[in-house]
């Protein structure tokens, strides 16, 4: 309080001295008189009550004034994202300004230790990639060899089929990785029948025995990140090939203002109990959702940080993964309050 | 068939794609840096290039610049970078195409295929539906023995339409492929289908070509 003026002390404990005065007085002719009031008794009561408030007044805006900085700092961290970029920087009386600095540094220590663990994400990203394409395509290439024995072409199948699978594990992990360090998507817009048409291609291209079927009943487009968005959808086609039966159908169409991409398979289907967890579990950082499967986790999240969402209908040999996207240009947010950063200024992460 | 150049410095990568090529047909040159490519690059002349961005020495975008700068040669470029910047840098550079690391190994011969029959080098096979028979390698296109004259975006179109006949096409897949992606206000596949179109459809003969409202079009299988 040394901002205070003395003339400011003076007013102000004067005011809550004759606001006393006047509540005590109050009260004990209340006490003396509880029949009927009298006018006088009202008019003492309304002006104790009028100084009442002028007085609150008077303390409330010092206080307000003096309080400035640290109103200044609940509002800052309150906003603050996922990644501090920002700092509070020291205004106000000295302990104000020792606790913002001390607030400030704890920031920089956060936003080091994101950005640490970003480049991590990225150097394991990259330094992953480099083994997986050429035991991929080694085992790609053997597979076309002439004099291949035909005992081992088998063999050399599940191999491939066990390395895709660990190539796409680590793609979902990374992404959980990058969306736990609050990365934001990229806002494009995007021709969804071109990217499904290229992502049908590529898995095809993988699954040469695979009956993949593509049906358009529209052609939207949307402001998506293509990138996240593709690999929610293989994600589903994954699901698709792996647990269900084809042929396999990817859709696209659209439901009033939003898009809707369909994945749909003549399986077995989901377990009731599977399906109830991929509804409910808090993705993708709940680790019993890996039980409902990962790429499929992986696959709401990316809906859901669209502001989309990813349902479910599956009964045997009918079961369809259906991804919403909006179709109108908005800010896309996060499931999860935090995770995709709110501002560019954090820029993308990949 | 045709000649390619491997600019790749990671062993066991490069071998693969040897091995691979090879059996496909190609004959096939590894290079280990950008500087060693540059330097063959002149002698040999390559029909395709399958460059990797992360070279020690000159960088896979520098090389792809260098390359783009004095020759039309197709180039692919290969990748663990999948962002869209990424890609955008590349192509901007002059990549005809752009691989993200790791790739089905059929995948990446079918974009081989594709950017040396854009390339005009490679005799790709015919390819034939119930009414047609669409040869990439002369360029032609024959319907119940008549020859069908054909301009090259006609042609480009025809052939993509052909290779996926059967199936609806998106206007914008048509777009990306035939026209590169660049989507005028006026709407070039509309005009170019119905061109097609003329020239395919004799006196009496049904319309091979479905349009499909507001999503693309289809050939008859």
């Amino acid at each position: 309080m040394n901002r205070l003026s003395t003339t400011q002390r003076l007013v102000g404990a004067c005011a809550i001295a004759l606001t006393l005065t006047l509540l005590a007085t109050l009260a004990v002719l209340h006490i003396l008189l509880p029949a009927s009031p009298s006018q006088a008794e009202l008019a003492v009561a309304l002006t104790g009550v009028a100084m009442l408030i002028a007085g609150g007044m008077l303390v409330g805006g010092i206080a307000r004034s003096t309080l400035a900085p640290l109103q200044h700092a609940i509002t800052f961290l309150d906003g603050a994202p996922a990644i501090p970029r920002e700092r509070l920087r020291p205004a106000g009386s000295r302990d104000l300004q020792l606790l913002a600095e001390q607030i400030d540094r704890l920031l920089d220590r956060v936003e080091t230790e994101f950005d640490r663990r970003q480049r991590f994400v990225n150097t394991v990203s990259h330094e992953l990639r480099t083994p997986l394409t050429a035991i991929t395509g080694t085992l790609d290439v053997l597979l076309l060899e002439p004099a291949l024995d035909p005992m081992l072409r088998p063999r050399l199948l599940v191999l491939r089929d066990e390395c895709e699978r660990l190539t796409r594990l680590s793609q979902n992990l990374l992404l959980v990785g990058r969306a736990e360090l609050g990365f934001s998507l990229d806002h494009r817009r995007v021709e969804l029948a071109s990217l499904l048409w290229d992502i049908a291609e590529q898995v095809r291209a993988s699954h040469p025995e695979a009956d993949l079927r593509l049906i358009f009943d529209a052609a939207p487009a949307v402001t998506c990140d293509p990138d996240r968005l593709r690999q929610a959808v293989v994600n589903l086609l994954d699901n698709a090939l792996r647990h269900g039966r084809c042929p396999v159908t990817l859709g696209l169409g659209t439901e009033g203002e939003q898009a809707v991409i369909a994945v749909h398979d003549t399986g077995p289907g989901l377990s009731p109990d599977a399906a109830q967890r991929l509804r409910t579990s808090a993705l993708p950082w709940d680790t019993r959702s890996a039980r409902a499967g990962l790429g499929l986790a992986v696959a709401r999240w990316v809906a859901e940080a669209h502001g989309g969402a990813l349902h479910v209908r599956s009964c045997p040999r009918d079961t369809t993964f259906s991804l919403w996207l909006p179709g109108q240009p908005q800010a896309m947010t996060a499931s999860r309050g935090d995770p995709v950063a709110p501002t560019a200024a954090t820029g993308r992460h990949l | 068939m045709a000649a390619i150049l491997v600019i790749e410095d990671e062993q066991a990568t490069s071998e693969f794609l040897r091995r691979g090529l090879q059996l496909a047909g190609h004959s096939v040159r590894v290079s280990r840096t950008g500087e060693d490519a540059l330097r063959r690059f002149g002698d040999n002349q390559p029909n395709l290039v399958l460059l990797d961005l992360a070279l020690p020495g000159i960088d896979g975008v520098e090389v792809c610049r260098t390359i783009r700068a004095t020759a039309e040669t197709p180039i692919i470029v290969l990748s663990g970078r999948d962002s869209v910047e990424a890609k955008v840098e590349s192509l901007d550079a002059g990549a005809d195409d752009y691989v993200v690391k790791p790739f089905a190994f059929s995948e990446m011969l079918a974009r081989v295929r594709a950017a040396l029959r854009r390339g005009g080098a490679h005799h790709a096979a015919p390819v034939r539906t119930a009414a047609l028979e669409i040869d990439p390698g002369t360029r032609t296109a024959v319907r119940g023995g008549r020859e069908i004259v054909l301009t090259l975006r006609e042609f480009d179109l025809l052939l993509l339409l052909a290779e996926n006949a059967g199936r609806i096409v998106p206007r914008t897949v048509l777009i990306d492929r035939v026209w590169g992606g660049h989507d005028s206000m006026s709407d070039p596949v509309k005009v170019y289908i119905n061109y097609v179109r003329k020239k395919l459809n004799g006196p009496g003969e049904p319309d091979l070509i479905r349009s499909v409202r507001g999503v693309g079009y289809m050939l008859q299988r």
